[in-house]
């Protein structure tokens, strides 16, 4: 999409591992806004045409709904925009299908070097496969190392070590055996290496690959022990990562069908909310949630410092195959409040696993998909909160401002209530967190409209990116059930428009709307601490309305369920009942 | 929104075009244009064996740049396990010892890498029919006319052999009993499987392969880990096999067939069972994919209708949703999710 002039209307691709969604963006009175999205089942086989013929359904049902035509009859688009409105200007198409990009760091020290690299390569479109350290071992391989490096060879070996200036012959050693064990593979499939190391350590590492793979070297990522340069690191992996992209074929065709370079999902996501978090100065940042078909996602973005991203295997398509493998039969079932066996629902979600692009058609299915969400976003978001923790610079890992939901669990639940629930059920919050939900599947499209048209982008970001859930007010600590948790008041244009005591166990809401704000007065029992400095201490707060207003959530952190099955069930019910309650 | 195309998971008569590939770069045998025979080897290549890193420094405890002097092979020797790579101290008792059978790959860095021996892999057609594509040192595509099922889920690699039914009805569950020497190389055929005896002695027996309507979630592990090739037609639990699906396996009871777990191959594929077809009968319905239409045989994916099957009486694109009006096999007329369908045939 070239840069520069203003576009009159924009198409929106992003494809998922079930679902392609499609956005058409135009402008009406001047101002860019969201005029319609559609969907499509994603195609990857070549019988099913590649990707390209989900894409295209997507785009042929958007054509429907908003009365232009985007295709031409070859399928192809018409590109730019015509006199009667037929054509789009640009074509934004990002990918989550796209694999991540497996690296190994090797290092001399695991406390420099190797952190300072494990800090660089993480990114959202990169796979930490291993991150092996010589320091334990005399600054030698060990054997099982370099033999799971060429029996699992990654994409990248990054190689880092010494500060500039010092010692050479422990870097080149490292390469003589790794280049030896590399040139029994054959030439394809050998990984790409990149030394981020010592850099006069750089040409005897060269000459140690010599005929066997091209070492690119980068700046020194650790190049003294006060110092640290990720930047370099950084661009070439990104480098690697989007040369891979464009050799993946369904993915090249799809780039050149839509004459643009494709973005990965998780690193247009980042760029995105990003934008958020500075547009609304959330100082805790964003985190944004993807509960996807293969997997889960979690995506941790502040203003300035590193897009902090987890991807685990818990999904709710394939993805539940590793749910299972958690061997614990109550996984799910804990969530329910439908009485089926754990054998029933291990059935049920195995067929759903076989065909993720069915959908619910009964309660106790409903019931059953959002089960699943909770147990693979809970089991995401706790290794998030392990990896996350040596990032969060002396504060809680994870704690955000603002949570942002995609994926189509959540923008098809029945009602915003069931959306949230999901979310506060899976992740727990504390303090005051305000909710939302990217509806549309548009946030990481917009990271690629910004840079054809910023004030387009910041236009439908603005009217329609995101649906608002409302504000989340969720004290931690735990009081007995029935007791009185919080008293609240809600003064909106400094006139009181609620006030209520929330009992600890339960779920309250206040109405605020969405584009609202209203000034909360907060007074948490004494054991209980609601983000205000410390337990008990209450305060006033400014918050902002959504669909659900203001939840109260006091069913205490951690959240704790009873023990036996028929009042865990009557709990659970109580909880979405008490959800929907205005 | 507008209906989807779906593929079909059942064909009486269509064409398939069988790709078969090494893991490995090889030698392909057959050319474009031959006719082959299911037990055909077509391709063969060396699988490398995998690598071994010996520590021979750290082992003879010498300064790694040392190494060459103390060592007792070169490289690209074949070497035996237990065979001294190097050596050093009083009369050599200090060895480093080769710890399986292979060649000395390399020598780096104090450490030789040794590559296991090689293993010979022979593909073989699978299929009766025509070469019409050779795949330059990878295998070659295989054409013939064929009925043929799409499972679900599927195990293990590929099997050909006859087919023998162990089930009276779609809905009968295969009983371990039986599973007897009479299923030995052939590809049993059931309503569905929900005993783990089943599949014990299925590999006991050496079946080639299983194929039925329903299997016990929890006996996927325990078929991947048998290695038994088992293809699952319709759903899984008890979950019996549809109707039209049962009725053309009996009746090509004791033909020969493919039953292709699709995990086998260096690229994993849908489950099939592909039963070659000698003559064509009739017409040969290549289905293409499309959205379903009225009268189309269909099958329920999802509850509280799982596995049911039936036809279409009306398609029904309303509010952005798409559903499908369908008149069971057993009278009863339901409205369900298009995204909860198959088409069968």
């Amino acid at each position: 999409m070239a840069e520069g002039n203003q576009g009159e209307a924009y198409l929106l691709i992003d494809v998922g591992h079930v679902l392609t969604h499609a956005a058409y963006i135009s402008r009406v009175e001047g101002a860019a806004r969201l005029a319609a999205v559609a969907e499509a089942s994603t195609t990857t086989t070549a019988v099913e045409g590649g990707l390209l013929d989900g894409v295209r359904r997507a785009t042929a049902n958007l054509e429907l709904l908003v009365g232009r035509q985007i295709l031409d009859r070859a399928g192809e688009l018409r590109q730019p925009r015509d006199a009667d409105g037929h054509g789009v200007d640009g074509v934004v198409v990002t990918a989550s299908l796209a694999p991540l990009l497996n690296v190994a760091l090797v290092g001399l020290t695991r406390d420099f070097s190797l952190a300072s690299a494990v800090r660089a390569a993480t990114l959202p479109y990169v796979s930490l496969q291993r991150a092996i350290s010589l320091d334990g071992s005399g600054d030698c391989w060990d054997a099982e190392d370099l033999e799971a490096l060429v029996q699992q060879p990654p994409d990248v070996v990054v190689i880092v070590g010494g500060a500039d200036g010092g010692p050479v012959t422990p870097i080149r050693e490292m390469g003589e055996a790794l280049s030896t064990a590399y040139s029994l593979l054959a030439a394809p499939e050998r990984p790409a290496i990149v030394f981020a190391g010592n850099e006069r350590a750089c040409r005897p590492l060269q000459a140690a690959f010599t005929g066997v793979v091209e070492v690119s070297a980068v700046a020194n990522v650790r190049p003294s022990p006060q110092k640290e340069d990720l930047g370099g690191l950084q661009n070439e992996l990104a480098r690697l990562f989007y040369n891979r992209l464009g050799r993946c074929e369904g993915l090249r065709q799809l780039s050149h069908w839509a004459q643009v370079g494709l973005r990965h999902d998780l690193d247009a996501l980042a760029r995105t909310l990003r934008f958020v978090a500075r547009r609304h100065g959330l100082a805790r940042g964003v985190l944004g949630v993807d509960a996807g078909g293969n997997g889960s996602r979690v995506l941790w973005v502040r203003s300035e410092g590193p897009a902090l991203n987890w991807a685990s295997p818990f999904g709710l398509g394939s993805g539940l195959a590793a749910l299972r493998q958690l061997n614990d039969p109550t996984a799910v079932v804990r969530w329910m409040y439908h009485p089926i066996s754990w054998a029933e629902v291990w059935d049920r979600l195995s067929n759903i696993e076989v065909r993720p692009g069915g959908v619910p058609e009964t309660e106790e299915d409903w019931d059953l998909q959002q089960a699943a969400v909770r147990e693979a976003l809970a089991a995401t978001w706790k290794g998030a909160l392990g990896a996350w923790a040596a990032f969060a610079e002396g504060r809680p890992a994870g704690e955000a401002d603002m949570i942002v939901a995609r994926g189509t669990t959540f923008n098809h639940a029945r009602t915003p209530g069931q959306a949230a629930l999901m979310l506060l059920d899976a992740l727990q919050p504390t303090g005051l967190v305000r909710l939302a939900l990217d509806w549309a599947n548009l946030l990481p499209g917009l990271s690629g409209l910004a840079e054809r048209d910023p004030q387009a982008a910041v236009q439908v970001y603005d009217h329609d990116a995101l649906l608002e859930l409302g504000t989340v007010v969720a004290p931690r600590g735990v009081l007995r059930s029935g007791a009185r948790a919080l008293h609240a008041r809600l003064t909106v244009a400094g006139q009181a428009r609620a006030e209520l005591d929330v009992p600890a166990g339960s779920i309250r809401r206040l109405p605020l709307g969405v584009n609202e704000r209203g000034r909360l007065e907060l007074y948490p029992a004494r054991g209980l601490d609601v983000g205000l400095g410390r337990r008990g201490r209450g305060g006033v707060v400014e918050v902002r309305g959504g669909a659900l207003g203001i939840i109260i959530d006091a069913r205490g952190r951690p959240l704790r369920m009873p023990d036996d099955d028929e009042a865990r069930r009557s709990t659970l019910e109580a909880w979405q009942r008490e959800i929907e309650e205005p | 929104m507008r209906a989807e195309p779906i593929a079909s998971r059942l064909y009486a008569q269509t064409v398939v075009e069988h790709e078969r590939r090494l893991p490995a770069a090889g030698e392909v045998l057959v050319a474009a244009g031959e006719q082959v025979e299911s037990g055909r080897v077509i391709a063969r290549c060396q699988e490398r064996g995998p690598l071994r890193v010996v520590d021979a420094a750290e082992q003879l405890g010498i300064a790694r740049d040392a190494l060459p002097q103390y060592l007792r092979v070169r490289l690209g020797q074949e070497v035996q396990e237990g065979q001294a790579l190097a050596a050093g101290g009083f009369m050599g008792w200090r060895a480093a010892l080769a710890p399986v059978a292979g060649r000395v790959a390399g020598i780096a860095a104090g450490r030789i890498f040794l590559e296991e021996t090689p293993r010979l892999i022979e593909l073989r057609a699978n299929l009766p029919g025509q070469v019409i594509r050779v795949l330059p040192g990878r295998g070659a595509v295989i054409r013939a006319v064929v009925s043929r099922v799409v499972g679900i889920w599927g195990a293990g690699g590929e099997g050909y052999g006859p087919l023998v039914l162990r089930s009276a009805a779609p809905t009968e569950s295969l009983h371990w009993i039986s599973i007897d020497l009479a299923c030995r190389g052939k590809i049993v055929v059931g309503g569905c499987c929900l005993d783990k005896r089943v599949l014990l002695r299925a590999a006991r027996f050496r079946a080639l392969g299983l194929v039925v309507g329903g299997l016990a979630e929890h006996l996927r592990a325990a078929a991947l880990e048998l290695g038994l090739v088992v293809v699952v037609t319709d759903g899984l639990g008890a979950v019996p096999m549809a109707g039209p699906v049962f009725d053309l396996l009996a009746a090509h009871e004791g033909d020969e067939a493919l039953a292709a777990g699709g995990r086998g191959e260096p690229v994993a594929r849908l489950p099939e069972l592909v039963i070659p077809l000698g003559a064509v009968r009739g017409p040969v319905h290549v289905a293409p994919d499309r959205p379903l239409a009225v009268g189309d045989r269909v099958r329920v994916t999802r509850a509280p209708y799982l596995g049911a099957t039936g036809c279409v009486l009306a398609v029904v694109e309303a509010e952005g949703e798409v559903w499908a009006r369908v008149s069971l096999d057993d009278d009863e007329t339901v409205v369900v999710a298009y995204r909860n369908l198959e088409r069968l045939g």
